[in-house]
Protein backbone atom coordinates (compact mmCIF):
# COMPACT_ATOMS: atom_id res chain seq x y z
CA UNK A 1 0.00 0.00 0.00
CA UNK A 2 1.32 3.15 -0.77
CA UNK A 3 0.11 6.77 0.17
CA UNK A 4 0.91 8.83 -3.14
CA UNK A 5 0.45 12.26 -3.90
CA UNK A 6 -1.38 13.20 -7.21
CA UNK A 7 -2.35 16.50 -8.32
CA UNK A 8 -0.80 17.99 -5.32
CA UNK A 9 -3.82 15.71 -3.04
CA UNK A 10 -2.98 12.78 -1.34
CA UNK A 11 -4.30 9.50 -2.78
CA UNK A 12 -3.60 5.60 -1.13
CA UNK A 13 -2.42 3.04 -3.71
CA UNK A 14 -2.26 -0.89 -3.49
CA UNK A 15 1.87 -0.64 -3.61
CA UNK A 16 2.11 -3.59 -6.43
CA UNK A 17 -1.30 -3.45 -8.00
CA UNK A 18 -1.51 -0.12 -8.63
CA UNK A 19 -5.34 -0.24 -7.85
CA UNK A 20 -6.74 3.18 -5.98
CA UNK A 21 -7.89 2.58 -2.02
CA UNK A 22 -8.87 5.67 -1.37
CA UNK A 23 -8.18 9.08 -2.92
CA UNK A 24 -10.47 12.14 -2.40
CA UNK A 25 -12.69 13.26 -4.32
CA UNK A 26 -10.82 13.93 -7.77
CA UNK A 27 -12.11 16.92 -9.99
CA UNK A 28 -14.98 16.39 -12.41
CA UNK A 29 -14.12 16.24 -15.94
CA UNK A 30 -15.74 19.21 -16.54
CA UNK A 31 -13.52 21.59 -14.02
CA UNK A 32 -10.52 19.51 -15.45
CA UNK A 33 -11.48 20.98 -18.76
CA UNK A 34 -11.87 24.40 -17.20
CA UNK A 35 -8.68 24.97 -15.75
CA UNK A 36 -6.99 23.64 -19.63
CA UNK A 37 -9.53 26.52 -20.78
CA UNK A 38 -8.07 29.16 -18.47
CA UNK A 39 -4.38 28.00 -19.03
CA UNK A 40 -4.94 28.27 -22.85
CA UNK A 41 -6.27 31.68 -22.16
CA UNK A 42 -3.66 32.80 -19.87
CA UNK A 43 -1.04 32.16 -22.48
CA UNK A 44 -2.88 33.83 -25.13
CA UNK A 45 -3.02 37.02 -23.16
CA UNK A 46 0.33 36.44 -22.45
CA UNK A 47 0.67 36.17 -26.17
CA UNK A 48 -1.62 39.31 -26.81
CA UNK A 49 0.53 41.40 -24.20
CA UNK A 50 3.81 40.67 -25.64
CA UNK A 51 3.26 41.48 -29.02
CA UNK A 52 0.95 44.87 -27.73
CA UNK A 53 4.11 45.78 -25.62
CA UNK A 54 6.62 45.31 -28.96
CA UNK A 55 4.20 47.73 -30.90
CA UNK A 56 4.37 50.07 -28.44
CA UNK A 57 8.04 50.45 -27.94
CA UNK A 58 8.55 49.98 -31.79
CA UNK A 59 5.84 52.91 -32.44
CA UNK A 60 7.66 54.90 -29.94
CA UNK A 61 11.23 54.31 -31.53
CA UNK A 62 9.96 54.63 -34.66
CA UNK A 63 8.08 58.14 -33.95
CA UNK A 64 11.42 59.70 -31.58
CA UNK A 65 13.44 58.94 -35.35
CA UNK A 66 10.61 60.71 -37.34
CA UNK A 67 11.02 63.46 -35.25
CA UNK A 68 14.79 63.71 -35.61
CA UNK A 69 15.06 63.50 -39.31
CA UNK A 70 13.46 67.95 -40.50
CA UNK A 71 14.45 67.97 -43.91
CA UNK A 72 12.98 66.20 -46.81
CA UNK A 73 8.93 65.10 -47.25
CA UNK A 74 7.57 62.68 -45.34
CA UNK A 75 7.90 60.01 -47.73
CA UNK A 76 11.76 60.68 -48.15
CA UNK A 77 11.92 60.69 -43.97
CA UNK A 78 10.52 57.67 -43.89
CA UNK A 79 12.73 55.97 -45.71
CA UNK A 80 15.37 57.68 -44.12
CA UNK A 81 14.34 56.50 -40.64
CA UNK A 82 14.41 52.59 -41.69
CA UNK A 83 11.94 52.36 -38.71
CA UNK A 84 9.06 52.85 -39.92
CA UNK A 85 5.63 52.49 -38.32
CA UNK A 86 4.29 49.07 -37.27
CA UNK A 87 1.42 49.77 -39.56
CA UNK A 88 3.07 50.12 -42.52
CA UNK A 89 4.97 47.80 -41.95
CA UNK A 90 1.32 45.65 -41.86
CA UNK A 91 0.14 47.23 -44.44
CA UNK A 92 3.13 46.62 -46.53
CA UNK A 93 2.85 42.76 -46.07
CA UNK A 94 -0.81 42.93 -47.26
CA UNK A 95 -0.23 45.13 -50.08
CA UNK A 96 2.51 42.66 -51.44
CA UNK A 97 1.22 39.47 -50.30
CA UNK A 98 1.11 37.44 -53.65
CA UNK A 99 4.94 38.25 -54.10
CA UNK A 100 5.77 38.09 -50.21
CA UNK A 101 3.96 34.83 -49.45
CA UNK A 102 5.10 33.43 -52.94
CA UNK A 103 8.89 33.84 -51.89
CA UNK A 104 8.02 32.29 -48.67
CA UNK A 105 6.59 29.04 -49.73
CA UNK A 106 10.12 29.30 -52.85
CA UNK A 107 12.41 29.52 -49.40
CA UNK A 108 10.97 27.44 -47.16
CA UNK A 109 10.38 24.37 -49.34
CA UNK A 110 14.21 24.62 -50.33
CA UNK A 111 15.15 24.68 -46.55
CA UNK A 112 13.02 21.73 -46.02
CA UNK A 113 14.55 19.91 -49.01
CA UNK A 114 18.09 20.70 -47.66
CA UNK A 115 16.76 20.03 -44.08
CA UNK A 116 15.80 16.57 -45.65
CA UNK A 117 18.75 15.80 -47.26
CA UNK A 118 21.12 17.02 -44.13
CA UNK A 119 19.13 14.78 -41.71
CA UNK A 120 19.31 11.66 -43.95
CA UNK A 121 23.08 11.93 -44.42
CA UNK A 122 23.98 13.31 -40.59
CA UNK A 123 22.23 10.09 -39.67
CA UNK A 124 23.49 7.85 -41.83
CA UNK A 125 27.34 9.65 -40.82
CA UNK A 126 26.19 9.19 -37.26
CA UNK A 127 25.28 5.36 -37.76
CA UNK A 128 28.50 4.71 -39.56
CA UNK A 129 30.39 6.89 -36.78
CA UNK A 130 28.89 4.67 -33.70
CA UNK A 131 29.83 1.56 -35.99
CA UNK A 132 33.62 1.65 -36.24
CA UNK A 133 35.20 3.60 -33.76
CA UNK A 134 38.03 4.56 -36.38
CA UNK A 135 35.59 6.65 -38.45
CA UNK A 136 34.37 8.76 -35.59
CA UNK A 137 37.95 9.57 -35.03
CA UNK A 138 38.88 10.22 -37.82
CA UNK A 139 35.91 12.29 -39.17
CA UNK A 140 34.93 14.09 -35.96
CA UNK A 141 37.65 16.55 -35.97
CA UNK A 142 36.63 17.76 -39.59
CA UNK A 143 32.92 17.54 -39.13
CA UNK A 144 33.52 19.74 -36.10
CA UNK A 145 35.78 22.23 -38.56
CA UNK A 146 33.07 22.14 -41.19
CA UNK A 147 31.03 24.28 -39.04
CA UNK A 148 33.40 26.82 -37.97
CA UNK A 149 33.15 28.36 -41.68
CA UNK A 150 30.65 30.81 -41.74
CA UNK A 151 27.68 30.49 -44.19
CA UNK A 152 28.15 34.24 -45.74
CA UNK A 153 31.25 33.73 -46.83
CA UNK A 154 30.63 30.13 -47.66
CA UNK A 155 27.83 30.75 -49.83
CA UNK A 156 29.45 33.03 -52.33
CA UNK A 157 31.90 30.13 -53.15
CA UNK A 158 29.24 27.72 -53.28
CA UNK A 159 27.48 29.83 -55.81
CA UNK A 160 30.75 30.12 -57.73
CA UNK A 161 30.72 26.38 -58.15
CA UNK A 162 27.43 25.68 -58.27
CA UNK A 163 25.97 28.66 -60.00
CA UNK A 164 22.13 27.13 -59.65
CA UNK A 165 20.24 28.87 -57.42
CA UNK A 166 17.98 25.68 -55.62
CA UNK A 167 20.51 23.69 -55.93
CA UNK A 168 22.95 26.62 -53.76
CA UNK A 169 19.94 26.70 -51.34
CA UNK A 170 19.22 23.22 -51.04
CA UNK A 171 23.34 22.42 -50.17
CA UNK A 172 23.35 24.65 -47.66
CA UNK A 173 20.82 23.92 -45.69
CA UNK A 174 21.53 20.41 -45.99
CA UNK A 175 25.10 21.55 -45.05
CA UNK A 176 23.77 23.34 -42.03
CA UNK A 177 21.16 20.17 -41.25
CA UNK A 178 24.08 17.70 -41.11
CA UNK A 179 26.12 18.99 -38.14
CA UNK A 180 23.51 19.14 -35.36
CA UNK A 181 22.04 16.06 -36.46
CA UNK A 182 25.12 14.28 -36.62
CA UNK A 183 26.45 14.58 -33.22
CA UNK A 184 23.41 14.73 -31.38
CA UNK A 185 22.68 11.16 -32.44
CA UNK A 186 25.78 9.90 -32.07
CA UNK A 187 25.08 10.69 -28.25
CA UNK A 188 21.68 8.97 -29.16
CA UNK A 189 22.84 5.67 -29.91
CA UNK A 190 25.76 5.39 -27.55
CA UNK A 191 23.48 6.55 -24.91
CA UNK A 192 21.48 2.62 -24.45
CA UNK A 193 22.14 1.32 -20.80
CA UNK A 194 24.67 -1.21 -20.36
CA UNK A 195 21.91 -3.37 -19.06
CA UNK A 196 19.58 -3.37 -21.73
CA UNK A 197 22.45 -4.26 -24.28
CA UNK A 198 22.98 -6.88 -21.74
CA UNK A 199 19.55 -7.99 -22.28
CA UNK A 200 20.43 -8.17 -26.44
CA UNK A 201 23.13 -10.47 -25.91
CA UNK A 202 21.49 -13.06 -23.86
CA UNK A 203 19.06 -13.06 -26.70
CA UNK A 204 21.77 -13.29 -29.19
CA UNK A 205 20.70 -10.70 -30.66
CA UNK A 206 23.05 -9.54 -33.90
CA UNK A 207 24.11 -5.97 -34.30
CA UNK A 208 21.53 -4.92 -36.86
CA UNK A 209 18.76 -5.85 -34.89
CA UNK A 210 20.52 -4.22 -31.35
CA UNK A 211 20.46 -1.03 -33.81
CA UNK A 212 16.60 -1.72 -34.69
CA UNK A 213 15.04 -2.99 -31.85
CA UNK A 214 16.94 -0.76 -28.76
CA UNK A 215 19.71 1.54 -30.59
CA UNK A 216 17.31 3.14 -33.10
CA UNK A 217 14.55 4.15 -30.75
CA UNK A 218 16.71 5.73 -28.38
CA UNK A 219 18.31 7.99 -30.35
CA UNK A 220 15.21 9.89 -31.93
CA UNK A 221 14.46 11.84 -29.56
CA UNK A 222 18.05 12.96 -29.78
CA UNK A 223 17.14 13.12 -33.58
CA UNK A 224 14.38 15.41 -33.12
CA UNK A 225 16.83 17.78 -30.56
CA UNK A 226 18.85 18.10 -33.66
CA UNK A 227 16.46 18.82 -36.34
CA UNK A 228 14.70 21.72 -33.99
CA UNK A 229 18.24 23.44 -34.05
CA UNK A 230 18.44 22.66 -38.05
CA UNK A 231 15.18 24.03 -38.85
CA UNK A 232 16.07 27.53 -38.35
CA UNK A 233 19.84 27.16 -39.56
CA UNK A 234 18.27 25.30 -42.67
CA UNK A 235 16.03 28.24 -43.09
CA UNK A 236 19.05 30.88 -42.50
CA UNK A 237 20.98 29.24 -44.76
CA UNK A 238 18.57 29.01 -47.42
CA UNK A 239 17.87 32.82 -46.95
CA UNK A 240 21.84 33.34 -46.89
CA UNK A 241 22.34 31.83 -50.05
CA UNK A 242 19.31 33.66 -51.71
CA UNK A 243 20.92 36.95 -51.28
CA UNK A 244 23.76 35.59 -53.78
CA UNK A 245 21.59 36.18 -56.62
CA UNK A 246 18.51 34.47 -57.91
CA UNK A 247 15.18 35.02 -58.56
CA UNK A 248 13.04 34.02 -56.18
CA UNK A 249 12.80 33.38 -52.35
CA UNK A 250 12.73 36.01 -49.13
CA UNK A 251 16.56 36.52 -49.43
CA UNK A 252 15.96 37.96 -53.54
CA UNK A 253 13.27 40.13 -52.20
CA UNK A 254 15.25 41.96 -49.23
CA UNK A 255 18.70 41.87 -50.97
CA UNK A 256 16.87 43.59 -54.16
CA UNK A 257 14.69 46.24 -51.78
CA UNK A 258 18.26 47.08 -50.16
CA UNK A 259 19.70 48.01 -53.83
CA UNK A 260 16.38 50.03 -54.80
CA UNK A 261 16.42 53.13 -52.28
CA UNK A 262 12.83 53.72 -53.29
CA UNK A 263 11.97 49.79 -52.14
CA UNK A 264 10.70 51.27 -48.37
CA UNK A 265 12.44 50.16 -45.27
CA UNK A 266 8.40 48.79 -44.11
CA UNK A 267 8.96 46.27 -47.09
CA UNK A 268 11.69 45.04 -45.75
CA UNK A 269 10.63 45.20 -42.32
CA UNK A 270 7.72 43.20 -43.35
CA UNK A 271 9.96 40.65 -45.31
CA UNK A 272 12.11 40.34 -42.02
CA UNK A 273 9.26 39.72 -39.95
CA UNK A 274 7.78 36.54 -42.58
CA UNK A 275 11.07 35.07 -42.55
CA UNK A 276 10.84 35.01 -38.57
CA UNK A 277 7.25 33.44 -39.05
CA UNK A 278 8.22 30.76 -41.58
CA UNK A 279 11.06 29.91 -39.08
CA UNK A 280 8.82 29.28 -36.26
CA UNK A 281 5.89 27.74 -38.30
CA UNK A 282 9.37 25.18 -39.35
CA UNK A 283 9.82 24.82 -35.66
CA UNK A 284 6.06 23.78 -34.81
CA UNK A 285 6.15 21.42 -37.64
CA UNK A 286 9.11 19.77 -36.57
CA UNK A 287 7.77 19.60 -33.00
CA UNK A 288 4.29 18.32 -33.93
CA UNK A 289 6.50 15.49 -35.85
CA UNK A 290 8.16 14.70 -32.68
CA UNK A 291 5.11 14.41 -31.15
CA UNK A 292 3.44 12.03 -33.49
CA UNK A 293 6.56 9.61 -34.03
CA UNK A 294 8.43 9.63 -30.71
CA UNK A 295 5.33 10.00 -27.95
CA UNK A 296 7.00 7.94 -25.55
CA UNK A 297 9.01 10.53 -24.37
CA UNK A 298 8.58 11.88 -20.08
CA UNK A 299 7.32 15.59 -21.53
CA UNK A 300 4.05 14.38 -23.94
CA UNK A 301 3.29 11.41 -21.22
CA UNK A 302 -0.17 12.89 -19.88
CA UNK A 303 -1.06 9.39 -18.21
CA UNK A 304 0.47 9.14 -14.47
CA UNK A 305 2.34 6.12 -12.91
CA UNK A 306 -0.69 3.51 -11.05
CA UNK A 307 1.68 2.98 -8.19
CA UNK B 1 39.28 -15.71 -12.58
CA UNK B 2 40.62 -12.21 -13.12
CA UNK B 3 38.85 -9.81 -15.06
CA UNK B 4 38.96 -6.03 -16.40
CA UNK B 5 42.40 -3.95 -17.52
CA UNK B 6 43.56 -3.67 -14.48
CA UNK B 7 43.38 -7.04 -13.56
CA UNK B 8 41.86 -6.90 -10.55
CA UNK B 9 41.45 -10.66 -8.94
CA UNK B 10 37.39 -10.45 -9.16
CA UNK B 11 37.12 -14.50 -8.60
CA UNK B 12 39.43 -16.90 -7.02
CA UNK B 13 38.93 -20.95 -6.96
CA UNK B 14 35.29 -20.79 -7.65
CA UNK B 15 34.19 -24.14 -8.31
CA UNK B 16 30.42 -24.80 -8.47
CA UNK B 17 27.91 -27.25 -9.77
CA UNK B 18 24.26 -26.56 -10.29
CA UNK B 19 22.03 -29.44 -11.17
CA UNK B 20 19.34 -28.81 -13.68
CA UNK B 21 15.93 -27.57 -11.94
CA UNK B 22 17.98 -26.38 -9.31
CA UNK B 23 17.31 -22.62 -7.16
CA UNK B 24 20.92 -21.75 -6.24
CA UNK B 25 20.99 -17.69 -4.85
CA UNK B 26 24.33 -16.33 -4.35
CA UNK B 27 24.71 -14.28 -1.44
CA UNK B 28 27.62 -12.43 0.35
CA UNK B 29 28.67 -8.27 0.50
CA UNK B 30 28.97 -6.05 -1.99
CA UNK B 31 32.25 -6.45 -4.11
CA UNK B 32 32.36 -9.93 -3.51
CA UNK B 33 31.67 -10.64 -7.16
CA UNK B 34 28.44 -12.62 -6.95
CA UNK B 35 27.44 -10.27 -9.63
CA UNK B 36 30.30 -11.34 -12.03
CA UNK B 37 29.94 -14.41 -11.48
CA UNK B 38 26.59 -14.79 -12.80
CA UNK B 39 27.77 -12.76 -15.42
CA UNK B 40 30.47 -14.98 -16.31
CA UNK B 41 27.96 -17.75 -16.07
CA UNK B 42 26.21 -15.56 -18.47
CA UNK B 43 28.67 -14.99 -21.21
CA UNK B 44 28.04 -11.26 -20.54
CA UNK B 45 31.98 -11.58 -19.99
CA UNK B 46 34.59 -13.38 -20.16
CA UNK B 47 36.86 -15.47 -17.38
CA UNK B 48 40.78 -15.08 -17.79
CA UNK B 49 41.29 -18.88 -16.33
CA UNK B 50 39.03 -21.30 -15.78
CA UNK B 51 35.88 -22.80 -17.60
CA UNK B 52 31.71 -22.75 -17.50
CA UNK B 53 30.41 -25.00 -19.10
CA UNK B 54 26.41 -25.34 -19.38
CA UNK B 55 24.55 -29.10 -19.86
CA UNK B 56 28.11 -29.99 -21.84
CA UNK B 57 28.30 -26.41 -23.76
CA UNK B 58 30.44 -23.53 -23.03
CA UNK B 59 28.55 -20.14 -21.63
CA UNK B 60 29.21 -18.81 -25.23
CA UNK B 61 27.50 -21.56 -26.80
CA UNK B 62 25.08 -21.84 -24.19
CA UNK B 63 24.13 -18.01 -24.63
CA UNK B 64 24.30 -18.19 -28.85
CA UNK B 65 21.61 -21.13 -27.82
CA UNK B 66 19.84 -19.16 -26.03
CA UNK B 67 19.43 -21.19 -23.10
CA UNK B 68 19.87 -18.01 -20.69
CA UNK B 69 17.08 -15.73 -19.78
CA UNK B 70 18.29 -12.67 -17.76
CA UNK B 71 16.90 -10.65 -15.52
CA UNK B 72 18.91 -7.56 -14.71
CA UNK B 73 18.93 -5.19 -11.06
CA UNK B 74 16.26 -2.82 -12.88
CA UNK B 75 13.50 -3.82 -15.09
CA UNK B 76 15.19 -2.18 -18.43
CA UNK B 77 11.71 -2.21 -20.27
CA UNK B 78 11.71 0.20 -23.48
CA UNK B 79 9.13 2.73 -23.15
CA UNK B 80 8.02 2.78 -26.52
CA UNK B 81 6.72 -0.62 -26.39
CA UNK B 82 3.69 -1.73 -24.61
CA UNK B 83 3.98 -4.28 -21.17
CA UNK B 84 3.27 -7.09 -24.34
CA UNK B 85 5.26 -6.04 -26.96
CA UNK B 86 8.55 -5.69 -24.53
CA UNK B 87 7.30 -9.40 -23.34
CA UNK B 88 7.72 -10.22 -27.42
CA UNK B 89 10.97 -8.28 -28.07
CA UNK B 90 12.86 -11.67 -27.82
CA UNK B 91 10.27 -13.61 -29.61
CA UNK B 92 10.53 -10.89 -32.52
CA UNK B 93 14.81 -11.27 -32.34
CA UNK B 94 14.25 -15.12 -32.71
CA UNK B 95 11.97 -14.87 -35.47
CA UNK B 96 8.78 -16.30 -33.99
CA UNK B 97 5.38 -15.95 -35.78
CA UNK B 98 3.63 -13.04 -34.74
CA UNK B 99 0.56 -15.15 -33.44
CA UNK B 100 2.84 -17.58 -31.25
CA UNK B 101 4.72 -14.77 -29.71
CA UNK B 102 0.94 -12.69 -28.73
CA UNK B 103 -0.34 -15.66 -27.26
CA UNK B 104 3.15 -16.86 -25.28
CA UNK B 105 3.51 -13.07 -24.22
CA UNK B 106 -0.22 -13.08 -22.95
CA UNK B 107 0.09 -16.49 -21.28
CA UNK B 108 3.26 -15.07 -19.12
CA UNK B 109 1.64 -12.04 -18.07
CA UNK B 110 -1.11 -13.80 -17.22
CA UNK B 111 1.07 -15.90 -15.25
CA UNK B 112 2.39 -12.81 -13.43
CA UNK B 113 -0.92 -11.18 -12.71
CA UNK B 114 -0.62 -8.61 -15.52
CA UNK B 115 -2.85 -9.72 -18.08
CA UNK B 116 -5.01 -6.61 -18.05
CA UNK B 117 -1.99 -4.71 -18.19
CA UNK B 118 -0.51 -5.78 -21.53
CA UNK B 119 -1.36 -2.32 -23.60
CA UNK B 120 -0.03 -0.55 -20.93
CA UNK B 121 3.12 1.62 -21.25
CA UNK B 122 6.27 0.45 -18.83
CA UNK B 123 6.26 3.75 -17.33
CA UNK B 124 1.97 3.78 -16.03
CA UNK B 125 3.35 0.42 -13.75
CA UNK B 126 4.89 0.52 -10.41
CA UNK B 127 8.74 -0.74 -10.06
CA UNK B 128 6.74 -3.98 -8.76
CA UNK B 129 4.83 -4.81 -11.52
CA UNK B 130 7.98 -3.72 -14.08
CA UNK B 131 9.96 -6.26 -12.58
CA UNK B 132 7.28 -8.45 -13.11
CA UNK B 133 7.02 -8.02 -16.62
CA UNK B 134 10.69 -8.64 -16.83
CA UNK B 135 10.48 -12.01 -15.80
CA UNK B 136 8.01 -12.51 -17.90
CA UNK B 137 10.01 -11.22 -20.95
CA UNK B 138 12.64 -13.48 -19.59
CA UNK B 139 11.02 -16.20 -19.56
CA UNK B 140 9.60 -15.89 -23.35
CA UNK B 141 11.82 -17.69 -24.93
CA UNK B 142 11.48 -20.63 -22.69
CA UNK B 143 15.40 -20.65 -21.65
CA UNK B 144 16.67 -23.64 -19.35
CA UNK B 145 18.76 -21.40 -17.05
CA UNK B 146 16.96 -17.96 -15.44
CA UNK B 147 19.89 -16.05 -14.36
CA UNK B 148 18.36 -12.92 -12.09
CA UNK B 149 20.31 -10.27 -10.49
CA UNK B 150 19.11 -8.47 -7.25
CA UNK B 151 15.89 -8.68 -9.06
CA UNK B 152 13.83 -7.50 -6.34
CA UNK B 153 16.34 -4.95 -4.74
CA UNK B 154 14.91 -2.06 -5.11
CA UNK B 155 11.57 -2.86 -4.10
CA UNK B 156 9.63 -2.71 -0.58
CA UNK B 157 9.75 -5.50 1.43
CA UNK B 158 6.31 -6.43 0.94
CA UNK B 159 6.24 -6.20 -2.76
CA UNK B 160 9.65 -8.18 -2.38
CA UNK B 161 7.68 -11.35 -0.05
CA UNK B 162 4.97 -11.03 -2.39
CA UNK B 163 7.11 -11.47 -5.58
CA UNK B 164 9.25 -13.98 -3.76
CA UNK B 165 6.27 -16.19 -3.45
CA UNK B 166 5.50 -15.40 -7.14
CA UNK B 167 8.59 -16.56 -8.39
CA UNK B 168 8.84 -19.67 -6.28
CA UNK B 169 5.30 -20.64 -8.18
CA UNK B 170 6.48 -19.91 -11.77
CA UNK B 171 9.91 -21.69 -10.89
CA UNK B 172 7.70 -24.87 -9.71
CA UNK B 173 5.40 -24.55 -12.67
CA UNK B 174 8.28 -24.24 -15.17
CA UNK B 175 11.06 -26.30 -13.90
CA UNK B 176 13.78 -24.11 -14.69
CA UNK B 177 17.06 -23.35 -13.10
CA UNK B 178 17.39 -20.29 -11.30
CA UNK B 179 20.78 -18.57 -10.44
CA UNK B 180 19.50 -15.74 -8.62
CA UNK B 181 22.10 -13.21 -6.93
CA UNK B 182 20.70 -11.09 -4.05
CA UNK B 183 22.15 -9.48 -0.38
CA UNK B 184 18.99 -10.35 1.61
CA UNK B 185 19.58 -13.32 3.61
CA UNK B 186 15.67 -14.29 3.97
CA UNK B 187 14.94 -14.35 0.72
CA UNK B 188 18.36 -16.47 -0.84
CA UNK B 189 16.79 -18.46 2.41
CA UNK B 190 12.95 -18.71 1.85
CA UNK B 191 13.65 -19.25 -2.32
CA UNK B 192 16.51 -21.62 -2.99
CA UNK B 193 17.37 -25.00 -2.71
CA UNK B 194 20.76 -24.42 -2.34
CA UNK B 195 22.56 -20.72 -0.83
CA UNK B 196 25.80 -20.56 -1.85
CA UNK B 197 27.69 -17.92 0.69
CA UNK B 198 30.78 -15.81 -0.88
CA UNK B 199 33.61 -13.98 0.37
CA UNK B 200 34.99 -10.86 -1.27
CA UNK B 201 38.50 -9.84 -2.61
CA UNK B 202 39.01 -12.17 -3.98
CA UNK B 203 35.40 -13.48 -4.24
CA UNK B 204 35.58 -16.58 -3.24
CA UNK B 205 33.04 -19.81 -2.40
CA UNK B 206 32.78 -20.03 1.33
CA UNK B 207 29.78 -22.18 2.26
CA UNK B 208 27.04 -24.02 -0.01
CA UNK B 209 23.99 -24.56 2.33
CA UNK B 210 21.66 -26.87 1.62
CA UNK B 211 17.78 -25.69 2.50
CA UNK B 212 16.11 -28.06 3.54
CA UNK B 213 12.33 -26.99 3.64
CA UNK B 214 9.73 -28.62 1.43
CA UNK B 215 7.89 -26.79 -1.12
CA UNK B 216 5.76 -25.39 -1.68
CA UNK B 217 6.99 -22.66 0.31
CA UNK B 218 4.30 -20.20 1.67
CA UNK B 219 3.61 -17.23 4.41
CA UNK B 220 3.96 -19.90 6.65
CA UNK B 221 7.09 -21.24 5.78
CA UNK B 222 8.18 -18.20 6.80
CA UNK B 223 7.15 -18.74 10.44
CA UNK B 224 9.22 -22.26 10.88
CA UNK B 225 11.65 -22.31 13.45
CA UNK B 226 13.67 -24.10 10.51
CA UNK B 227 13.59 -21.19 8.38
CA UNK B 228 14.89 -18.98 11.46
CA UNK B 229 17.80 -21.38 12.04
CA UNK B 230 18.93 -21.47 8.32
CA UNK B 231 18.75 -17.50 8.61
CA UNK B 232 20.89 -17.48 11.60
CA UNK B 233 23.14 -20.21 9.85
CA UNK B 234 23.94 -18.02 6.83
CA UNK B 235 24.02 -14.82 9.13
CA UNK B 236 26.70 -16.56 10.90
CA UNK B 237 28.90 -17.54 7.63
CA UNK B 238 28.56 -13.96 6.05
CA UNK B 239 29.78 -12.66 9.61
CA UNK B 240 32.81 -14.71 10.13
CA UNK B 241 34.49 -13.24 7.10
CA UNK B 242 34.38 -9.69 8.62
CA UNK B 243 36.34 -11.64 11.29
Amino acid sequence: MKLRAANGKLQVTDGDTGTTLAAPPSRDAGSRNFANLRSAMRSWIAHLLTIAVIVVIWQLVAWLRLKDLEEGTLAYRQQQSYLPYPHRVFLAFFENFDSFFGAGVVTFWNAFLGFLIGGVVGYALALLMSRAQWVARSFYIYIIGSQMIPVIALAPILYGIIREETLLKVTVAAYLTFFPVTVNVLKGLQSVEPRALDLMQSYAASNWETYRKVRIPVSLPFLFNALKIAATGSLIGAIVSELMGGNKGIGVLIISLQYNSYGGSDKLWALVIEAALVGVIFFGLVSLAERLLVPWQPEFRRTQRTG
Amino acid sequence: MRYGKTGVLALADVSLDVAPGEFISLIGPSGCGKTTLLRLIGDLMQPTAGNIRVQGKSAGDARRNRDYGLVPQAPTLYDWRTVVKNVELPLEIMNVPAHERQSRATDLLGMVGLREFATHFPWQLSGGMQQRVSIARALSFKPSILLMDEPFGALDEMTRERLNGELLNIWREIKTTIVFVTHSIPEAVFLSTHVVVMSPRPGKIEHIISVDLPYPRDVETREEPRYFELISQVREHLREMHQ
